[in-house]
């Protein structure tokens, strides 16, 4: 298993029964590692979109002059979906979660491994 | 490869959002019953559109509208002309403003109230109990807003515009990927928290902007939801 695979496991068991999807992803929309609780969930299409949501909340953020963008979340009627900037920039690190999750905690989760899984990204 | 959809399932808003934010090189020629049109795109702006026997804004202004047909947007086709030199966001936002002024024209809804003074009323007092306030607004999904309340310069009119535009590609995205219905959305930047609630009807949206360093995220939360239901009960049902 690599370093990136036993990240994304140690973010799952964190996560506990309320994870649902986790996923490593570069600008081109393309992840390079993720799992996904449901085995149905299509976690290209979802890394694709949400690029596009990171993208767009870039250029929104300068044009608005509110500085750079840390990360999104979503909230819906079913899930929380959290996606945040890895390191310069040129990945991100999406995570969804049941609306039973203690947001607090999945975002001092994301806190805590950002900067572990920018570091184990090979380059 | 040539991308071919419909307009009920991607509307040209989005399109054109795709295109622009993409950089793309592309032509998107759309079908509507027996009309055609083609918007062009260069370097993440519109450069050109073509419909029926208009070009430039005017042309784009009307196909902006159509809701039903197809589309395919084909890349790397060179615009045959350049009729168009305002950039996209203004120009997708000035056109939903037509759209939105014609289709109430066109309605037997009008009667005087003094909602936006009511609802501006309430975002005042909302920025007095949040920590590290810069602006609110109720805003439509057309990007404009109804009433806001702002310190400073901040120019309320922008962000609204701006974050409307990222919430329905959010909302899009979540749609699409049947993770069901957008409640809110919160854009966390160096500087600021942007929070944006929908309202009962989907149609509009509270947006909250805070500075990061002197506001809590709980305490955000906490206040929009209790304006969002005040301003609900403001607006007219």
């Amino acid at each position: 298993m690599s370093k990136l695979e036993e990240l994304v496991q140690q973010v799952r068991s964190e996560i506990g029964a309320d994870f649902v999807s986790v996923d490593i992803v570069g600008m081109d929309g393309l992840s390079i590692a993720g799992m996904s609780a449901d085995p149905n969930f299509d976690g290209s299409a979802a890394s694709a979109r949400f690029a596009m949501v990171m993208k767009l909340s870039q250029q929104v953020a300068k044009k608005i002059q509110m500085g750079a963008v840390d990360d999104n979340l979503v909230t819906t009627d079913q899930v929380y979906v959290i996606t945040r900037f890895l390191g310069d920039g040129s990945y991100y690190l999406g995570l969804a979660v049941t609306r039973g999750a203690v947001l607090g905690m999945v975002r001092m989760v994301m806190d805590e491994y950002a900067d572990q899984i920018w570091r184990a990204i090979p380059r | 490869m040539a991308i071919k959809g419909h307009l009920n399932e991607m509307g040209l808003p989005t399109l054109v959002q795709y295109a622009c934010t993409e950089g793309q090189q592309a032509a998107l020629h759309l079908y509507h019953g027996d009309q055609e049109a083609t918007v062009y795109f260069e370097s993440g702006e519109i450069v050109h559109a073509a419909y029926d026997d208009q070009t430039g804004e005017e042309a784009f202004y009307r196909v902006l509208q159509w809701q039903e047909g197809e589309f395919t947007l084909e890349p790397a086709v060179t615009a045959p002309a350049r009729t168009i030199a305002t950039p996209w966001s203004m120009l997708l936002m000035d056109g939903l403003q037509r759209y939105d002024e014609e289709t109430w024209d066109n309605t037997e809804h009008q009667e005087d109230y003094d909602m936006p003074e009511n609802i501006r009323d309430i975002l005042v007092e909302l920025g007095s109990q949040v920590p590290g306030f810069i602006a609110t607004s109720v805003c439509g999904m057309d990007g404009l807003g109804i009433a806001g309340f702002a310190v400073g310069d901040t120019n309320v009119e922008a962000i609204n515009a701006q974050m409307t535009l990222l919430v329905k590609l959010v909302d899009t995205t979540t749609k699409k990927l049947g993770a069901g219905v957008i409640e809110d959305h919160l854009l966390t930047t160096d500087k600021a928290y942007l929070l944006l609630t929908f309202l009962e009807d989907e149609h509009y949206y509270l947006g909250i902007a805070v500075n990061r360093n002197e506001s809590t995220l709980g305490n955000l939360r906490l206040n929009s939801r209790i304006y969002s239901k005040r301003v609900n009960q403001a607006l007219p049902h």
